[in-house]
This record gives C-alpha cells, structure tokens and sequence, in this order.
C-alpha cells in the first residue's frame, strides 16, 4: 500500500507538471483539491481521471464519481486497491 | 445619419442540410442530422454520433465547380466555408450589386481536418502546412467569392462567429470596407472528437439540450455566413444587426461560472446596445449544447436577465445541428434571421424535462404566427468567451 | 481623435524585454532564434505556469509587463494575434492521438491548444471580464488585432486596449516549416510585441495601421492616408530576412536617404514578427536613437518624428506608422 502511494505521488507529480513539489512534500491525507492541500482543479480531475485508466486500467465513467476517489492520495490508494 | 448595419444575405451548410432553404425545411420538419459517423476517420465511429455534412470533400469539390485534380489546395474546412459563403455572397450580390467586400470568418481548427492524416507520416508532402494555419480557409474563401479588400480571421472558440460580426461591423462603420461576409466554419476532425471525448462532455446519444438528464454535446461540422452592409448602402435588406456584445466569464478556462457572469454580461450589453428592453426579444437562439455546465450556467443567465418566468420562448438548435464550434454562432445567426423572415420559432428537440432549480422550459414544437421581430443569438466559447447579438425586423 | 502608445513590451531572442533598444546583438544558433526566457515567476504563480507552453508563458509575460508600464490594472480590452497559435499544444495532442491510436489523450494539451488561450488566461489572472478578442490571420494576425483596437478606441468604447502579437517555435514546428518556400532564406523565430493602446497622451502616437493584400504597394498613396509623405518619414523599420529581399527593395529605395533598420535576422521569421517591429519604432521614437546594429542602410540620426514599419510576407503586407508627440 505504501509502495501504492509513493508510486501515485510520482506519477501525479509528473502528470500535473507539479515542478515546485517533491514526493516527500505531499502528506498521504493532504486534501488534492483546496487550497488547503495541493490546490488541484477540475483540469486536474480530468487527468487524474486519465492516469487512472492508462495506468491502473480502471475507467471512471462519471466525472462525478471521481470527487469522492480523489480527496487525497489516500483515498485514490484506496480505491485502486478496492479494484484490484 | 443612419449607420444601421443590415444583413443581405445568408448561406449555410450543416448536418441538417447544404444550403439555406435545406436547413429551413429541416428546421421546420423537425429534422435532426445528428447520425451515425459516415466520414470522418476515428476508432471512435461506432462510439459517438456526430452531425456531419452529408457530403464527401469531391461532392464538396463537384459543388463549387472546383476540379477534383485541385483537392490537395483546401481542407474540408475550406470547402465549407466557400460553399456557404457563396451562397450568402451571391443573395447579397443579386439584390445589391458588387461592392468592395472583406472577409471576417472565423474557425478553431482551421486545416486539422487535413493535417491529422498526414503529420507524422513518412512522406515528403507537406502541403498541409499551407491549409493548416485557421487564416487558410478564410483566404480561400475570400479569393473564391472575390471578397479580397481585406480578410481575417477570429478564433476565440466557440463564440467565434459572433466576433467575427463584431469586427466586422467595426470594418463597416470605418468604411475599411462597403460589404462584409461574417460568420464561421468548421470541419469534423479526429483532433477535436478526441479533444472532447477528453474533457468528458461528450453525449454518445442524441443530445438533449436544456434537459434534466442531458449528458453532454455531439460534435458536428458546418459553415454559416451573413452578408452585412450599411443600411443607407443597401436597397434590399433581410434584417437589421441591433446589437451585439463580447464579455469575458473570467472564471475557469473551459468552464462557465455558476452565476453565468460572462453570459448575463453579454446579452447584458447588447440589449442595451440594441435600445430594447428585455421584454422586447421574442426569441433566443441560446448557446444551448447540453453539456452539463453551459445549460445550467445559461439557464441562471437567461433567469437573471428576463426574470424568472418571464424568459421568452427559446431554443437550442444545436439539438438540430449538433456543436459546429466555430461555425455554431455563423449558422445559428443564420436560423436567427431566418426567424424574423418568416416568423418562426424553432423546437429545441429530446427536450423532456426542466432542469431542477432552474424551472426553465425551452419551446419544444414549431411556432409560426407568433410575431417575430427580435431575436437574441448566444454563443459561448472556451476561454470564458461569451458573445451575444440581436438581430431585429 | 489621436491614439498613442502608453507602454510596450517586448520578448524576443534579443534582450529585448524590460529593456530599451540593445545595442548589441546575437547571432541565430542552429539556424533558429529562440526566445530569451524571462523571469516568468515575476509575473505568474507556479500553479499555473506549470501547465503553460512557451507561447502562453511568453503572452502573458509580455501582456502583464505592458500594462504594469501603463500602471493599469484590468484593461477595457484584451485583443491578441497569433499566426500558428499553441503550436507546441497542439503537436502534443495530436503525437498523442496518432501514436497511440486515439486512446486517453491528456486533455490539458487540447485545453491549451485552442489559439484563445493566451487571452483567456490573461482575462483569468486580471480579472478582466471585458471585450476578449484573438485574431489569427497568418502574417497579418498582429495587424488585424491592432486594427480592431484602434477602431474601438475611435469608436470610443474602451480607453485602452491591450494589443498583443505572439509566436512559438517548438522543435516540431521548426523542423516541418523550415523547408518551406515562404521561409527561404529565413531564420525562424518566436517572440511577440505587447501594447497598451489609449488616447490617453504619451511620447508615441499611433498614427495607424494599413492592411494591404495586393502584390503591390503604392508606398506615396498610403502615406496620404495618414497626412504624410515620403520625406516626412524619418526612418524605416523592414521586415527583410536577407540582404537582397525582393520584397523590399523597391521599398527602400523609395526612402533611399533614411535609416533603414530591419529585424527579422535577429529575431527571426514569424508569424507576428511585425509585433516586434512595431516595438522597435516605438523605442525609436521614445529614445529618439536607433542602435546601429539594427541600421541595414543609413546612419542613427537621433532625430525620429515619424518611423514607418512596413511588412510584407508572400503578399500579405501592412505599413503602421508612430509619430513623435
């Protein structure tokens, strides 16, 4: 599971071109969207939504569904292993 | 002195038909084009249903009288717009004569349609990099129908054609030209199918605009033009451009904001350009695309403008059609005069049910007799761009 | 109603941005001229320079610096031209969809490839909900922008507008284009121009901006039109690429006793490099001194009333004019 994380840090770091931040800047429970965490927006969500599927090869169908999935690295972790 | 800018001719191609009297009788029948994918090449065909112009690039060719050797020279993007503003171009030429014409056209691929088949191939033909740039269809049309005093091109979108318009009107006004061919254009292309397959806004059914339970736009092609001039130039006329309006959402780069700022703001404006009041416009042709976002954000303008229950009759033509993009705002103005000519009022089809909160109804069947006479036109685009214009008897 | 330039700016592969006039000059490297970067912090928070390709980056840069000139804050209008628009984007997206069949393209790419999305992101970081416009007309993109910003200002519904003309040349675009006859004896390049337009008084007006398409140009008619003649022209910027243009020739030799500064073998060929040359007569005019190195013919005269840009591409020509106020 943490294998999970790190390797989800990475690949989000590199998707959303966040070049300002390394794997250890971001916490497991650090919120993705708001500015209280990562600051990511529905862009973001699109592309997450995108390294999901190419990556995991889970399909989110409905933009909607991925809001819940995609709280923080956490639950995303989650979630992949809910459908492994 | 009177410096009311007319409108004398229109032209028109898209799914719904190749010319203006095609598209009236669709409009009129309430003849949807939106189908199964019968030209464009995608691994998407069997996925999406899309509005296509039912014609291949030679029927295309074969229709301007172009020999079929000269294919390689335009993108379908090209042969679109030559088709449809020949048409507006000859009305206006036949009740007014030749006049020093420009060109205000507008797209948001320009030539994709052409270079997605042949970039990264392994061949030494490169003329796609002549049809690529989106100022190639617009010269080529400018050179077809001999409109070359001045030419450029817009692209801010979806609300492209009503810029164009704007800009066009500008030209009028400062006698940087006498006639003016204004509108859009744009071909069906695997670049932007993709493009919004990868935002997810794409319905796979027929789309139901302004509907509870819409899913999402289908992508479509076409090509619309207006002819303007100075009404003191012009001895025949079809209507009158009363106002118009450009205003920027500022809030998300391909989403409209909650409160519809950018849309509220645009027909905002061009009504009070225009000198009516809201209770004046008997018709909206809205943005309309059925994407989850633009309905609502649209809907909560329109509210906001007319006042809850008091929104006049509208429509999405779009449900016709389908999303032309760049070309949307050029052939609903298009259907826009079209309306006031013959007093009509157009179904916004698959519409079943109001979107919650919103209690907004559009018109769902074919009206006549109604008294036409103002019409409000909106095309939104990414980039927040919001445009309005309203066209009067 | 007379128009003036209230602020420039300019990025380009000379040091040419937050700067006069360099009186020292680069060659091309490999053939190509590439932007010099700005500090790009300076002007736009890394939240969103990350998804930013060299063009918008360069757009908004340029724009933000113009308008901090003219201590504006959210302008009347936003109207930018660009000949090829997001070219980097684009190449992107569509690399993606062929290579890999059309599946799960990234959708920033596509987001950021429509040619709008310099202005967008400008009326997004300003705040500014008003008039938005992006012209994209091959050679005369940046032309037909000014034009739309001078007639609104005579029209009187803004009293200042944001004129922009910008380009990029990412390593795809090079590549493809290079070759092309248009660009013979060419060096591509990249850059733009950035203006505040007002009728608001500043050392530089704005005389206007001509578009011709025609194979010729009648250099003493289209003077008329701005109340001037030959001789009242005091120095020519040209948009040769090499030393026997064709295209110029005969349009130096009309003002044969001037200097006669060209730009495009320091800054490239592009589509809107006329921007550029715009904002060299401008700091002509202002610093009333052209740095040799830009004089292909003639001497600095240290005295600029009047400088004329002139731009011809395959046919597409324009001529725009600054007076000293």
């Amino acid at each position: 599971m943490s294998e999970l994380k790190e390797e989800l840090k990475k690949q989000l770091i590199e998707q959303l071109n966040l070049e300002d931040f390394e794997v250890s800047d971001i916490e497991d429970n650090d919120l993705l969207f708001g500015e209280d965490g990562l600051a990511l927006d529905s862009i973001d969500a699109l592309e997450i939504i995108v390294l999901l599927e190419k990556e995991y090869g889970i399909k989110v169908a409905d933009p909607k569904q991925g809001k819940d999935i995609m709280t923080s690295v956490q639950t995303l972790a989650d979630f992949i292993e809910s459908k492994r | 002195m009177d410096e009311s800018i007319v409108v004398t001719g229109i032209g028109v191609v898209c799914s719904i038909g190749a010319n203006v009297p095609e598209c009236f009788n669709s409009l009129k029948d309430e003849r949807a084009g939106i189908e199964a994918v019968q030209y464009l090449k995608t691994v998407h065909k069997e996925r999406f249903k899309l509005g296509e112009v039912k014609r291949s690039n030679e029927e295309l060719l074969q229709m301007l009288s172009l020999p079929a050797t000269s294919a390689d020279k335009y993108s379908r993007t090209a042969l679109l717009a030559m088709l449809a503003g020949q048409e507006a171009m000859q009305m206006a030429e036949a009740s007014n004569g030749a006049k020093r014409t420009g060109v205000v056209s507008s797209t948001t691929v320009g030539g994709m349609d052409v270079t997605e088949h042949k970039y990264l191939k392994d061949n030494p033909d490169n003329s796609y990099l002549q049809t690529h740039p989106c100022g190639d269809s617009t010269r080529q049309l400018a050179n077809f129908i001999g409109a070359t005093a001045y030419y450029t091109t817009l692209n801010t979108a979806c609300s492209s054609g009503t810029n164009a318009l704007i800009h066009g009107a500008r030209l009028l006004r400062h006698g940087i030209v006498d006639r003016v061919v204004v509108g859009g254009v744009d071909a069906l292309t695997m670049f932007t199918l993709n493009g919004f397959n990868s935002l997810m806004i794409l319905d796979t059914e027929h789309c139901k605009p302004f509907d509870k339970n819409r899913k999402g736009l289908n992508l479509a092609e076409g090509a619309g033009y207006l002819v303007l001039e100075k009404m003191k130039d012009a001895k025949e006329y079809l209507c009158k451009v009363r106002g118009f309006a450009n205003a920027n959402d500022a809030y998300h780069q391909t989403a409209s904001s909650p409160e519809g700022n950018g849309a509220y703001s645009s027909m905002l404006q061009a009504l009070e350009m225009s000198g009516l009041s809201a209770n004046d416009i008997d018709y909206v042709n809205v943005h309309g695309t059925g994407t989850n976002n633009n309905d609502l954000s649209e809907g909560v303008a329109l509210n906001r403008l007319f006042g809850e229950g008091k929104v006049p009759h509208f429509s999405s033509t779009k449900s016709y059609t389908g999303h032309t993009l760049a070309a949307a705002a050029g052939i609903e103005a298009v259907f826009s005069v079209l309306a006031i000519q013959n007093d009509i009022v157009y179904p916004n089809l698959n519409f079943k049910e109001a979107i919650e909160d919103l209690d907004l109804v559009p018109n769902t069947k074919v009206i006549e007799g109604l008294g036409v006479n103002h019409v409000m036109s909106n095309s939104f685009g990414f980039g927040g761009n919001n445009s309005t214009v309203i066209f009067s008897k | 109603m007379k128009l003036y330039i209230k602020s420039s700016d300019c990025i380009s592969a000379q040091a040419t941005f937050e700067s006069g006039l360099p009186a020292e000059l680069s060659p091309a490297e490999n053939g190509r001229l590439s932007c010099l970067k700005p500090e790009y912090k300076k002007y736009i928070s890394p939240k969103l320079l990350r998804r930013m390709s060299p063009i918008i980056r360069n757009g908004v840069s340029g724009s933000l610096s113009a308008l901090g000139k003219a201590k504006i804050d959210v302008p009347d209008a936003i109207i930018i031209g660009t000949a090829l628009g997001c070219l980097k984007d684009t190449a992107s997206f569509l690399t993606q969809l062929i290579e890999e069949n059309e599946e799960l393209p990234n959708p920033t790419h596509f987001i950021q490839s429509t040619h709008n999305t310099i202005a967008g992101q400008l009326a997004l970081l300003l705040k500014c909900t008003n008039y938005n416009f992006t012209f994209s007309q091959m050679h005369n993109s940046f032309e037909c922008a000014l034009l739309d910003a001078q007639l609104m200002l005579l029209d009187k519904q803004a009293n200042n507008v944001l004129v922009g003309g910008v380009d990029e040349l990412p390593d795809v675009s090079y590549e493809l284009t290079k070759d092309l006859e248009c660009y013979k004896n060419a060096t591509l390049g990249e850059g733009g121009g950035f203006f505040v337009l007002s009728p608001e008084e500043s050392k530089v007006e704005f005389k206007g901006v001509r578009i011709i398409n025609a194979d010729t140009c009648n250099i003493i008619d289209e003077l008329k039109h701005f109340n001037l003649r030959i001789e009242d022209i005091d120095a020519v910027i040209g948009g040769d690429v090499e030393e026997n243009d064709r295209a110029y020739s005969a349009f130096q030799q009309a003002f044969n006793d001037k200097p006669y500064a060209w730009y495009k073998p320091f800054i490239g060929e592009f589509g809107t490099a006329s921007s550029v040359a715009l904002w060299i007569a401008a700091k002509a005019i202002e610093e009333q001194s052209i740095p040799q190195c830009w004089l292909k013919h003639g001497k600095d005269t240290n005295r600029y009333n009047n400088v004329l840009v002139y731009s011809n591409v395959g046919g597409e020509q324009s001529i725009m004019v600054l007076s000293k106020n």
